[in-house]
């Protein structure tokens, strides 16, 4: 069963790879490659480890809370836990190979620990129901922000107040904004429906220029705390939660035009996906940062030209 | 009113979904279009709504052909961004003298509870809700009456009627019989054309045509098959 479904898992990903086509491919086959290279240079260092173990098993948490095909797998398979585990294990395996290089057996251990406790996890019945005071704050517009909130307030919440509880140590804040910004940048994955879309009544380029000042605008809201809990224990780093603060925010900008660049009706787009996870890996991999900000000029004016169709005779 | 023209539409070199149509539809009525599978209902939906351009053809509506934000338009399939309450979607949409609920009296929706939780005839009763609170001139409601339990159906007729006299509402069906009891004009869609118009007098006639039209067509095949079943 295990085999099978891992073989299916293949083919969908072959099948991602003909929709990007080959030059993107290539580009994604060049940054796994890359992101191996960095993986293996920060496993080296023991301490270096653990942050990449805390990343690895806090973007599968996300991961797993999220998966849309959890109810299929459920109800096709007895043992949908095992495919799971299979799963995450192929995920995990590079990381476990570089851990085992250097010979960090514990946090190989803690890696594979980690993933078998996160198999049961599961809470999508209390987030629908979930209408805290936070989503209410949320202005009306922002819709990304309060789905996404809804879908990992329970990740965002206690991240965001573990951080400021042990912002006096100089790691915490860092960690907590970059773990974050990861979920964050999830909320932009799915192209809105048409009627959302045209409920704004406005031309592309006003819609882009006030999604973008808005979504920022809400972002800082959800960092400042942290900033600033930074600042009263270690003000000397304050460049530390400044820097990863502008690249949050260039990632935040990149995510939203890359999901109108590529803006069809209700829809998930492969080539968005690609990019969004390029933005995301922009996070570990700092060389890609320029990059980003290319693409997101780039896809800045392919966002207009994609939404023209759409909102081109509002005044 | 909405005064289409000369219009041709196509998604395939040479092959018109709408194939040179006019048609004028007043306010202060509702008008009907009814047609098979694919005769081209929502793709004429879309053309006027400013969704899809045509190849040939004007559409005017108040004398102008842009009139996009005049229109609300309710789709034949409703689909709502994940993990967002009802209240939430309709708070999307702009109109302070709306008030959610006192409308959704009418509908009971749990308004504060994820649309993921929705039934499909709660997302299309949500869908209508949006679209009442758009507040536009122009209502065009593809299938609005597709998955509404049978309350349900009733409120919606009652309250288009009521809502005539201030808009211009077009609406689509499959079911001739929710058209004939609900518009003043229907008008009947065959291969990218208006083949007829019928005036609320002439409903009668017109579903007799319409039946009388597939008997002709498909009554020697039903013979035929039927006979080879048990």
């Amino acid at each position: 069963m295990i085999k099978s479904f891992l073989q299916i898992r293949l083919i969908q990903t072959k099948r991602i790879a003909d929709q990007l086509g080959l030059p993107r491919a290539m580009l994604l086959i060049g940054l796994l490659v890359l992101a191996g290279f960095f993986l293996f240079y920060f496993a080296k260092d023991s301490a270096k480890a653990t942050y990449v173990t805390i990343f690895f098993l806090g973007a599968l948490l996300v991961l797993h809370l999220n998966r849309p095909d959890r109810f299929f797998l459920q109800t096709h398979f007895d043992r949908y836990k095992e495919l799971f585990f299979a799963e995450y294990l192929v995920f995990g395996l590079p990381f476990a190979a570089a851990f085992l290089f250097y010979e960090h057996f514990l946090h190989t251990a803690v890696l594979i620990a980690g993933i078998i406790a996160i198999l049961p996890l599961k809470l999508k019945l209390q987030q629908n129901t979930l209408n805290t005071a936070l989503q209410r704050l949320l202005p009306d517009h922002c819709f990304e922000w309060k789905s996404g909130v809804r879908r990992s307030f329970f990740l965002i919440i206690p991240a965001w107040i573990l951080g400021l509880s042990f912002s006096f140590l100089v790691g915490s804040i860092p960690v907590t904004m970059v773990f974050i910004g990861i979920i964050v940048t999830t909320f932009y994955e799915r192209s809105e429906p048409l009627q959302m879309l045209l409920a704004f009544e406005t031309k592309p380029e006003l819609f882009l220029k006030q999604k973008a000042g808005n979504h920022l605008l809400v972002f800082m809201v959800l960092m400042l705390p942290l900033f600033l809990a930074f600042l009263v224990f270690h003000a000397s780093l304050w460049y530390i939660p400044g820097i990863i603060f502008v690249v949050l925010t260039s990632i935040l900008l990149y995510a939203i035009f890359t999901k109108y660049a590529f803006y069809i009706p209700n829809s998930k787009s492969g080539a968005a996906g690609f990019f969004q996870a390029l933005g995301a890996a922009a996070l570990f991999l700092p060389v890609l940062i320029p990059l980003l900000w290319l693409l997101t000029i780039r896809f800045y004016f392919k966002s207009i030209k994609q939404l023209n169709p759409y909102l081109h005779d509002f005044d | 009113m909405i005064s289409i023209e000369n219009l041709v539409v196509s998604y395939k070199k040479d092959i018109y979904v709408i194939d040179v149509l006019n048609l004028e539809m007043q306010k202060g009525k509702i008008h009907g279009i009814v047609g098979l599978n694919g005769a081209g209902k929502t793709t004429l939906l879309r053309v006027i709504a400013g969704l899809k351009n045509p190849i040939r053809g004007t559409v005017k509506a108040f004398g102008e052909t842009k009139f996009r934000k005049k229109i609300a338009f309710l789709e034949t399939e409703n689909f709502f961004y994940s993990y967002i309450t009802g209240r939430e979607y309709l708070s999307l949409f702009k109109n302070n003298d709306f008030n959610n609920d006192d409308w959704n009296t009418l509908f009971a929706l749990p308004l504060d509870e994820s649309i993921e939780t929705y039934s499909s005839g709660m997302k299309k009763k949500l869908a209508l809700l949006a679209v009442i609170r758009q507040n536009k001139p122009i209502l065009i409601l593809d299938e609005p009456f597709n998955g509404l339990d049978i309350e349900s159906c009733g409120v919606l007729r009652m309250l288009l009627i009521q809502l005539k006299e201030k808009k211009t509402i077009i609406v689509t069906s499959h079911i001739i019989q929710t058209l004939t009891n609900l518009c003043d004009q229907i008008h009947y869609l065959e291969k990218g054309k208006i083949s007829f118009s019928s005036e609320s007098q002439e409903f009668d006639e017109l579903e007799q045509n319409i039946f009388k039209t597939i008997e002709n067509r498909h009554q020697t095949l039903i013979n035929a098959l039927s006979e080879k079943l048990q």
